[in-house]
């Protein structure tokens, strides 16, 4: 399957800071779901079973030369888009939200294939020579192959997974050449409907157009176009928010304001705080987390894992893990730089930013920085699709690794 | 260069990371730790056993018998675990209790807001307990607690003297907080349960329990030892039941009333009955606001202590005062014939002074005048003494004062000295001696102080104080302190003066108006008395005590509207003297038509007692 000289070429800080990171996860799946004196060992066996079939799928996503990903990309957009399409109609339907197609085992998350498919269609779309990036026409094309399924994944509704779009349109957009300050300039808006919702008002954002307008000093063209921009999000805002449901509505006050409501979305963040702080420098003990153990913590094997790492491993426990992510991304973004292929070269920084944007997003919420908005953590947290598409995900890393010195 | 830009976000958001872990685990690990600690860790009150109630041979009269109730048990006051459950597992719990939404939410609010576990119901019966533990895992916050709940087995017996032990109330935890009150707390509010509450009480355990997040226990929190509770004293009575139950039997058709019965030789209270009673169990349990209010509002007040709260005049009891001020300061002899003799009435002042008997009765000595009762003998025995050396002679014969009776709120009564004519701004009449003398006038005595004067002629001035406990016993360490008080507040009169009293007395008895409290092989002593009642029928009171040559029990019977006391309270003593001294009579008391009659749940109105040979009723 591969030659020697491939193998040579493996890059062994990846795998061992992914495998590393695999192994915490079953083990802190296992001390999440039993506690001392009720020992339930399916949950570990099964992420177990996962991690498994992670490492087969990376080994294979390897082992395939990446222009048949790129070859592939077109027809796999197509699939995910119809299955995202697909699932706002016979969806299954899990807290207020259509976000699994299938049933039972054979359950899946439409929009983590999608986040695939859109990473690999951005890059092969990017990877164009023709593609120049100062003008402005030649945004449009990746824009719209982000905003589809973005715009998809938004009305299952699925905040969280949906802004991954947005972070790997903007990375790979940078990566492939947008000027910073152009980026700046469109990364103003986002900035602009976080203003809207923490001040419920739109002199901040206003102030916060003029001034970034004032700094970057863009072509007239750029700014009369950033301008229509952000003045047509400011007036929007308020109809999507009168539009978001009603648990997104809570999620953001109380991420905004946590003391509200303690006993309603605010409960998990307050708990999930509980247990990093009460872990300490050194934590409470491997399987001896109270806040995990007597059931105070909710989804303490899924999203708010890491919590369950900092009860139990304190600070130190974090820092490792916190280390490993760091390991894994800085290899991916040195991939990136070192790929001599450019089409290999926006994969790997695809799939860096969407990774980092997945611990960001995750750890952020445990930690009471960011709203509860339901992202696993990746390799980490229990769970099927997202465990498998980040292990592809690390698949295409490796295979970008292999095969860098290739043009 | 795009490659540092990216490197740098990329680092400094795993920077940011580490740092907002830092913040919690290392800056503010102290606030979570605590936080995390008021989450798991709940303080459990381990409840005292109050002290048990005995009789004087160990029969149980208050008890503990725990109650079982369904809590919602609130999470620690500090703890982010939230007070409250959902609307279906309310309407499960709303079914298996029995209970409207309204009442389920008001209970979880009430306990969130106290902090303080608050039930949804108490005294649940045992089915309604199982369907409870089966869905317990379902209803987070709920509870099964024991509630410490006091028992009375002779339940209306004696009930006055137990008084009743029930839950604190809010405005009772107000004032009582820093003495170690907690909402819950039983407490007493009545009788031996209230004045005897510091014995009683006990201190409270604790211990720290680990919880999950529904709020349910897991284990005990090992690094920190359990406090065990200190269980209350129990107290031992002079109270004798069998002649609390011969009195109370006696007693039965009395519709309101009192009898008081003290050992002379110790001041021992040894029974003590008041009718109309009530059930301290029903106080236990809680009373609902309309039971309550039928209690307060009933006009036979069942709620009053009589023995203690209720005085009355003391009619021709009061003669027995007359003769010993009398043959105390030197005014008569026991062979004194007063220069007017009987004639059915005496005329002082321009006014007239019925006797009882409108036939009269002769020229009398003080014996005879005693026996048969003379008011003419003892106007003129009151003008003889005077007002002021006779109601002095009341007082220090303890009239007119609390007796200091181991009960709460008794009453003092009245003696009408000159210094209480003064206080109140009025002037003696001339004539309100001769009133006085005869137990009229503006006289009042306990029941309690009427039995207090019987034992102080029985035990010749020597009689301790009167009291109900005798023992109090640690239940833990089974020492024993002996309470009984030894200080007797003599009275200085002579033994002559005494022996001249008693042997009138058992004339009473004997040869007199008390002829129907008689026992047969016993001397018994004793005085009638009919009180006049502006608001109905006479009050009819007998003093006594037995055996005359060594006196065991000295007794006072006051029944309300009874007419004379010949009649009504005389035989009450009698029966009770023949229970206490010869022991039981299996056919119960004979004046008593049906015996049979005590099981019903409403004795029928009083039998007319026959009239027997008796003379009369003072």
């Amino acid at each position: 399957m591969f030659d020697r000289r491939l193998i040579r070429q493996i890059d062994w800080a990846l795998v061992g800071a992914a495998l590393a990171l695999g192994t915490i996860g079953v083990l802190m799946v296992f001390s999440a779901t039993s506690v001392p004196g009720k020992i339930d060992y399916a949950f570990a066996i099964r992420q177990c079973l996962w991690l498994g079939i992670g490492v087969v799928a990376a080994v294979a996503v390897a082992s395939v030369p990446l222009r048949v990903y790129d070859a592939l990309a077109p027809w796999l957009y197509g699939l995910s888009i119809a299955c995202l399409a697909a699932v706002l109609v016979v969806g299954h339907e899990m807290y207020g939200a259509k976000r699994w197609l299938g049933g039972g085992a054979f359950r899946f998350q439409p929009s983590e294939l999608g986040k695939l498919a859109t990473l690999l269609l951005l890059a092969r779309v990017l990877d164009d020579k023709r593609v120049n990036l100062s003008r402005m026409r030649s945004w449009v094309r990746p824009a719209l192959v982000a905003l589809i399924p973005m715009a998809l994944v938004l009305k299952e509704p699925d905040l969280g997974t949906s802004l991954t779009f947005g972070v790997l349109l903007a990375a790979m957009l940078y990566w492939a050449g947008l000027p910073f300050r152009t980026l700046a300039l469109f990364a103003v808006p986002a900035v602009n409907a976080a203003l809207f919702f923490i001040t419920q008002g739109i002199w901040a954002s206003a102030i916060t157009v003029l001034a970034a307008l004032a700094l970057i000093r863009p072509r007239a063209q750029t700014a009369i176009f950033a301008l229509v921009l952000n003045a047509a999000i400011l007036a929007a805002m308020p109809i999507v928010w009168s539009h978001l449901e009603p648990y997104q509505q809570g999620r953001i006050e109380t991420f905004l304001n946590p003391g509200n409501d303690p006993y309603g979305s605010g409960y998990q963040i307050i708990q999930s705080r509980i247990a990093l702080g009460s872990g300490g420098p050194f934590g409470r003990g491997y399987m001896h987390g109270t806040q995990k153990g007597l059931e105070f913590l909710p989804m303490k094997h899924t999203d708010f894992i890491f919590s369950v790492v900092g009860e139990e491993l304190g600070f130190w426990g974090v820092t490792l893990v916190i280390g490993l992510y760091t390991i894994l991304l800085m290899r991916g973004l040195w991939l990136a730089r070192v790929a001599r292929n450019r089409f290999a070269s926006l994969v790997a920084l695809g799939v860096t930013a969407a990774i980092w944007y997945h611990v960001m997003v995750n750890i952020l919420m445990t930690v009471g920085w960011a709203p509860v908005t339901g992202l696993p953590l990746p390799l980490v947290s229990y769970g099927g699709t997202s465990f498998v598409v980040t292990c592809v995900e690390i698949g295409l890393l490796l295979n970008v690794s292999l095969r860098r010195q290739e043009y | 260069m795009r490659f540092q830009r990216v490197l740098i976000l990329l680092v400094a958001g795993m920077l940011t990371l580490v740092l907002g872990a830092a913040r919690l685990q290392l800056l503010q690990h102290d606030k979570y730790r605590d936080l995390a600690e008021r989450n798991w860790l709940r303080l459990e009150i381990l409840r005292a056993p109050r002290g048990r109630i005995f009789d004087t041979s160990g029969v149980l009269l208050a008890d503990n018998a725990p109650a079982f109730s369904v809590v919602f048990q609130p999470s620690p006051v500090g703890s982010t675990r939230p007070d409250s459950m959902a609307a279906d597992r309310r309407a499960l719990l709303g079914s298996i209790l029995d209970l409207p939404d309204s009442v389920i939410k008001g209970v979880i609010k009430e306990s969130s807001r106290t902090g303080v576990p608050q039930p949804f119901r108490h005294d649940v019966p045992d089915n309604v307990l199982a369907a409870v533990d089966e869905h317990l895992s379902e209803l987070p916050g709920v509870d099964i607690l024991t509630e410490p709940r006091r028992a009375y087995p002779e339940s209306t017996r004696a009930a006055h003297v137990m008084g009743y032990a029930g839950e604190i109330s809010q405005t009772e935890l107000d004032s009582l907080e820093e003495k170690g009150y907690r909402p819950g707390d039983l407490i007493g509010r009545a009788g031996l349960e209230a004045s005897y509450e510091r014995e009683l009480r006990g201190e409270d355990g604790r211990k720290i329990l680990v919880v999950n997040a529904a709020g349910r226990r897991v284990r005990l929190f090992e690094e920190e030892k359990p406090i065990m509770p200190v269980p209350g004293h129990d107290l031992v009575l002079t109270l004798d039941v069998k002649l609390q139950r011969a009195l109370e039997l006696a007693m039965i058709n009395v519709k309101q009333g009192s009898a008081v019965a003290i050992d002379p030789r110790t001041g021992g209270v040894l029974a003590i009955v008041n009718r109309p009673s009530f059930d301290p169990n029903e106080f236990a349990r809680g009373l609902s606001r309309a039971r309550w209010n039928e209690f307060v509002n009933d006009p036979s007040h069942p709620l009053l202590d009589r023995a203690i709260q209720a005085a009355y005049p003391p009619g021709s009891t009061f003669k027995v005062v007359t003769s010993l001020a009398g043959l105390a300061e030197g005014a008569f002899t026991p062979d004194t014939h007063f220069p007017a003799s009987c004639g059915g009435g005496y005329t002082y002042g321009g006014r007239f002074y019925k006797c009882w008997d409108h036939k009269g009765h002769g020229s009398l000595s003080l014996i005879e005048a005693l026996a048969h009762s003379c008011d003419v003998y003892y106007y003129q025995a009151g003008l003889r003494i005077g007002l002021d050396r006779l109601t002095t002679w009341a007082r220090r014969l303890h009239l007119g004062e609390r007796s200091g009776i181991d009960l709460p709120q008794e009453r003092s009564g009245l003696v009408p000295t000159l210094d209480w004519f003064e206080k109140v701004g009025r002037k003696p009449t001339g004539g309100a001696v001769l009133n006085i003398a005869i137990g009229q006038g503006e006289l009042l005595i306990t029941p309690v102080q009427l039995a207090m004067l019987a034992a102080t002629v029985a035990s010749r001035g020597r009689v301790p104080h009167p009291h109900l406990v005798k023992e109090i016993r640690d239940p833990q360490t089974g020492v024993v302190r002996h309470v009984e008080p030894t200080d007797t507040k003599t009275v200085d009169i002579s033994g002559q003066n005494w022996d001249v009293v008693m042997a009138a007395m058992e004339k009473v008895v004997a040869a007199g108006t008390a002829a129907r409290a008689r026992v047969p092989g016993v001397r018994v002593a004793g005085k009638t008395g009919t009180a006049q009642n502006p608001h109905g029928n006479d009050h009819a009171l007998f003093i006594a005590f037995a055996p005359v040559d060594a006196p065991r029990i000295a007794l006072a019977v006051v029944v309300e509207n009874g007419g004379h006391g010949s009649d009504a309270a005389a035989p009450v003593a009698g029966y009770a003297f023949q229970q206490y001294l010869m022991g039981d009579q299996p056919n119960g008391p004979a004046f008593i038509a049906n015996p049979k009659v005590v099981a019903a749940p409403k004795p029928p109105p009083a039998p007319v007692p026959t009239p027997a040979d008796s003379t009369d009723a003072d």
